[in-house]
């Protein structure tokens, strides 16, 4: 009864996991997530453009906001976690930054409803860029063998130990870090968009049930569903502080002196 | 973290970096010397559980003096 309710509304009833694998809207591998994307790439470019297309002493508002996003990444991100030598990489930042909370927010935005990032394979890029780069920058500024060396030999420990903690500073190092940097942007971003699928069609089976008091009852659910969805724009933001903070940890480790 | 990645300056609030490479020190420990202590048992014939047991406790140790070598003042 209530499948058929739902299915009336032309949601896929069950949902699944596979309802994540979106279909091909205009030829091969062109999916709503690839739309998204492109438009998440279309409104960062219009809006740095716009802002600092007639730069002014006097920032307007445009210049203002974007102004105030590049001061956040360089400030509270790239100089909090690598020092002076953040600075240069601050651009990269905000654009990471910037790419990743609009594809987030995208979660929430009415008529879009999903964030790409609920995809693993794009947290995964994301992540393959970061690895990519700071194992570029390590070695290139020290070289590999010093690289290897500053990874996963620790000073000052008698050497008998260092067969215990080479492997596990390799595991973390150069395994789990790109790891749960894709899996910690994906996970947040699924769950996330799996609570409002819960709660809001959850609301929709109690309402289309015979029992008055459960019809009743779908108001919570729905309360529910918009208190979550303030409470996902907040998620959104954070993962993108996250996945950045965590990016100038890993370039700053790669960028710093031997011993 | 400028200069020296194992030692945190005073005024550092990325509790996130340091709270994560904790638990990653753990996890990784236990899990790369769980798997070597299972290997070792498999080749040397132990009784079940016992080369995992002793390579997990193994980890487990390492880690902990991982974390206090890398991440201590």
């Amino acid at each position: 009864m209530s499948g058929q309710f739902i299915a009336a509304e032309g949601l896929p009833w069950p949902p699944k996991v596979d309802d994540f694998y979106l279909p091909d809207l205009a030829g091969p591998f062109v999916t709503k997530f690839t739309l998204m994307v492109w438009l998440a790439v279309g409104i960062l470019i219009i809006f740095f453009m716009a802002s600092y297309r007639n730069p002014k002493l006097v920032p307007s508002k445009g210049q203002w906001y974007a102004e105030s996003i590049y001061g956040l990444v360089r400030d509270n991100i790239a100089r909090e976690q690598m020092g002076k030598d953040g600075i240069r990489f601050a651009p990269y930042f905000t654009v990471l930054f910037c790419f990743i909370a609009v594809t987030n927010l995208f979660g929430v935005t009415p008529g879009l409803q999903i964030s790409p990032n609920s995809h693993i394979a794009f947290p995964i890029v994301l992540a393959a860029i970061t690895y990519v780069m700071y194992l570029y920058i390590g070695v290139r500024k020290q070289g590999l063998g010093r690289y290897l060396k500053q990874s996963l030999i620790i000073p000052g420990v008698p050497w008998p130990m260092h067969f215990l903690l080479i492997p596990i500073e390799f595991l973390q190092n150069f395994i789990n870090r790109p790891v749960t940097l894709a899996v910690r942007l994906f996970a947040n971003m699924f769950a996330g968009h799996l609570i409002l699928l819960v709660f809001t069609v959850g609301g929709f089976v109690m309402l289309a049930s015979d029992n008055i008091f459960v019809q009743v009852t779908s108001i919570f659910s729905f309360l529910m569903a918009i208190l979550m969805a303030f409470f996902e724009v907040l998620v959104a933001l954070l993962q993108a502080y996250v996945f950045v903070t965590l990016t100038a940890n890993y370039i700053g480790t790669s960028l710093a002196d031997g011993h | 973290m400028a200069d020296n990645p194992h030692r945190r300056s005073p005024d550092e609030h990325s509790s996130e970096g340091v709270a994560g490479a904790v638990l990653g020190y753990l996890l990784a420990g236990i899990v790369v010397w769980g798997f070597l202590g299972w290997l070792a048992g498999e080749f040397l014939g132990l009784p079940t559980g016992v080369g995992i047991a002793v390579g997990m406790m193994l980890g487990a140790a390492g880690a902990i003096y991982l974390i206090m070598k890398r991440l201590s003042a």
